[in-house]
């Protein structure tokens, strides 16, 4: 309260030129599991970063919009945040927020090069096996999945044809064919080894410069090829790469944006043939696939989309899903509102750009996606980012000039690049419990950037590079004038009820998993009977029952050992584990949850919340 | 093989009792059935319009930034190249069309503290030769100062 006083004082007595921004350290309480530890994590308005244990045990800087962190973290995980803020003048938080996004740049950057260089070593193989005779060999290229391989007997696009004749109308009547044949000499004359320094180091400091991988030129160049020949041919869309939304009509404001939206695409689609951009064929592939779904939606009146989900996305199991149908009406609902919300900017009249046209891409593939699995009883794919870049195999590879031994030497040179590689970037970001986890790591970022937080923190020395005791440290040695908690799921509809009902009743009904109508069986927990994170002074007596409870389990599980592939002895041993920290008071597990209501789900009570206030997470 | 197997479940449990900083990733599978994960989709589910176009711009002004502090703005090819992927997360595939592209790397390239000549050596590199193009990075830079 005194904290909130002085920050209030600070604020109105002028102390900051300008008005402050805030940085808030949170500490998130543990859950069973790889969380077992707790959190800790440094938002910046709308941006939340924090360091993930991730395999092959390394620890990754990660970036999520801090409504969806406290969302996934607070409602699905169902762990309580203790959120402590520190005012800080507009030049301080710059600072930190370029610290924190170039490190993040910089170590997506890494991992994008151990990506390539592994896919080197794959393109060579395949590149090897080709020339050795092996005609079946074929790269995946993304973006060429929605013209190849064709359908047969399908009349030429004539989206695709008016797009042609402009291009042609704009380079002379040859321009793609000379185009064609320039690119498969490019493709012909790259030298898989003329990249090769022995293996590429992993800078200690700024933003690593490496070499264009030479599996990214290729498929470039591959892709580029893929687009001309899709132009040349006028290809039509594949039949199964574009949908007609699950929802009404458009109407004549919407109608009309998207026409002129399809009327701008057509243009950048000709000046883009001419980019200086290495990549320019994917995005010319997908451009050229909107632009024929846009004709559709303006020729039937209805949303016609192009399918967004990647390639290998998430899949939700049927028989998973059908456990939750009673779910998928409210799942149905949110994905609708959300598709309404993007569709609102078409009838905006503000002419719409890629951006604004993608998100109704994505929200639309969603809901047609749920819409489907729930009607036709099949499995569900999911993804937390959609952009339209559905792959084919390709099998036409152009054999770049270099005799095979050449390949063979290149490929095992590849194979030593990408492996050394790996080991390096594993040491640089190797997890360690004690020295370099995800409270280490924000201190080490805002350590480095002298950021007036206040005193200077290390989370090596002593216990504070435990979550728990780093927030206290943080309280002690930061300029922190406000203190928040932000409920956990539980936690909160738990206050809500207790104010609404008779608490006796409500305790009764809720501290157990059988009873309560909260808390409704995950699969990704443990198996237990008794909540014990909000029963501290019974909580070594709740362990006791869940250890007890886990251990019959186990017994049982261990006679269905045959039948269950093991699933519910594993549940009972994790649920045993995890519930003896209980014996001595501690609360590690609080079950989670695989999907909330959104009627359900807390206001997001973060003070400076960037949604509309009252508005559910 | 019946005692190996619980010997394995026992010492997996123990190990995840050790560690930390993770997420069950899986537990929100479904939630992605109806919504993403970045600040810019945040921003556009929320009551902030014009937020997740702030979102890009902060992105590619923070990569330009980095990128041409370190390598001294050496191989344009790279920095196209790295600026497609992240343009990408923020649902763009043809950067090159959207305006705040070219404002927020005259905002990087100011923030990066490039002189007047480079700074003109930039403009005619990426812009292609579009006026246009080259005025909103003249803009960026004189507001990034």
């Amino acid at each position: 309260m005194r904290r909130g006083i002085a920050l209030a004082l600070a604020v109105a007595g002028g102390a900051f030129a300008s008005p402050p921004r805030f940085v808030d350290y949170l500490y998130i309480e543990a859950n069973e599991g790889g969380s077992s530890g707790g959190h800790a994590a440094l938002r910046l308005g709308d941006e939340t970063y924090h360091f993930q244990h991730e395999a092959p045990g390394v620890l990754r800087l990660r970036r999520d919009g801090s409504e969806h962190f406290r969302y996934a973290y607070g409602v699905l995980e169902n762990r309580t945040m203790h959120l402590s803020r520190v005012a800080v003048p507009d030049a301080t938080y710059a600072e930190l927020r370029q610290r924190f996004s170039e490190r993040y740049l910089i170590e997506r950057k890494f991992f994008a090069e151990r990506d390539a260089l592994s896919d080197d070593r794959v393109l060579l193989e395949r590149l090897l096996a080709h020339r050795r005779g092996d005609t079946e060999a074929t790269i995946r290229l993304r973006g060429a999945g929605f013209f190849f391989p064709e359908d047969g007997g399908t009349s030429p696009s004539a989206a695709a044809l008016t797009l042609l004749r402009r291009v042609k109308e704009a380079y002379g009547a040859d321009a793609v064919d000379r185009r064609i044949e320039q690119v498969r000499r490019e493709l012909m004359r790259l030298t898989p080894g003329s990249t090769d320094s022995p293996t590429p180091d992993v800078p200690a400091q700024g933003y690593p410069q490496f070499a264009y991988p030479f599996s990214s030129r290729y498929r470039d160049l591959l892709a580029a090829l893929a687009a001309l020949e899709a132009l040349a041919r006028a290809l039509p869309l594949r039949a199964d790469a574009c949908r007609a939304a699950v929802v009404e009509a458009l109407d004549p404001v919407e109608h009309r944006a998207l026409a002129a939206f399809a009327d701008r695409l057509e243009e950048q689609l000709v000046r883009l043939l001419r980019s200086e951009r290495p990549d320019w064929g994917y995005p010319f592939l997908v451009g050229m696939a909107r632009l024929a779904a846009l004709r559709a939606s303006e020729r039937t009146g209805r949303l016609m989309l192009l399918d967004a989900f990647p390639p290998g996305a998430e899949v939700v199991p049927w028989r998973a899903l059908r456990e939750y149908r009673d779910i998928v009406p409210d799942l149905l609902a949110e994905a609708r509102e959300e598709l309404t919300r993007a569709r609102a900017r078409l009838r905006s009249g503000v002419p719409i750009e890629e951006r604004d046209y993608a998100d109704v891409e994505a929200a639309a593939n969603r809901l047609l996606e749920l819409d489907a699995a729930a009607n036709g009883q099949r499995d569900l794919r999911v993804s937390a980012e959609l952009l339209p870049s559905r792959d084919a195999p390709w099998a036409a590879l152009v054999l770049p000039d270099v005799p095979e031994d050449e390949l063979a030497v290149d490929l095992a040179r590849a194979k030593t690049r990408a492996r050394r590689f790996a080991a390096q970037l594993e040491r640089r970001y190797a997890y360690d419990l004690f020295s370099h986890n995800c409270v280490s790591e924000i201190f080490a970022t805002v350590g480095v950037s002298g950021a007036g937080l206040g005193g200077r923190l290390d989370g090596r020395k002593a216990l504070d590079f435990i979550p728990f005791v780093s927030a206290r440290a943080v309280d002690r040695c930061w300029n922190v004038a406000q203190r928040t908690t932000l409920w956990s799921y539980r936690r909160s509809q738990l206050a809500e009820m207790y104010r609404r009902e008779e608490p006796l009743h409500v305790w009764l009904r809720e501290c157990n998993t059988l009873t309560s109508t909260i808390y409704r069986r995950n699969a990704d927990d443990s198996f237990f009977l008794l909540f014990t994170d909000d029963a501290v002074a019974l909580r070594p007596l709740f362990g006791a029952v869940n250890v007890a409870g886990a251990l019959g389990a186990g017994a049982v599980g261990f006679a269905l050992l045959p039948f269950d592939r093991g699933h519910l002895l594993a549940s009972s041993v994790r649920g045993a584990l995890f519930s003896l920290p209980e014996l001595a008071f501690v609360n590690l597990r609080k079950g989670s949850f695989a999907y909330v209501r959104r009627a359900d789900r807390p206001l997001d009570e973060s003070p400076g919340a960037a949604g509309t206030p009252g508005e559910r997470l | 093989m019946l005692a190996r197997r619980v010997r394995s479940l026992v010492v997996s449990s123990m190990v995840a009792l050790l560690t930390g900083c993770s997420v069950s990733v899986s537990s929100w599978s479904l939630s992605k059935s109806v919504r993403s994960s970045s600040r810019s989709s945040d921003s556009s589910s929320s009551s902030s319009p014009g937020a997740a176009e702030r979102a890009y711009r902060d992105d590619v002004s923070d990569y330009t930034q980095a990128y041409v502090k370190s390598s001294g703005g050496g191989d344009l090819g790279n920095f196209r190249a790295d600026l497609a992927r992240l343009a990408e997360e923020h649902g763009i595939t043809n950067w090159e069309e959207n305006p705040s592209t070219y404002t927020a790397i005259g905002e990087g390239l100011a923030k990066a503290g490039v002189s007047s000549a480079a700074l003109t050596a930039y403009k005619q590199n990426l812009s292609g030769g579009d006026a246009s193009k080259a005025q909103l990075i003249q803009q960026g830079y004189d507001s990034g100062r």
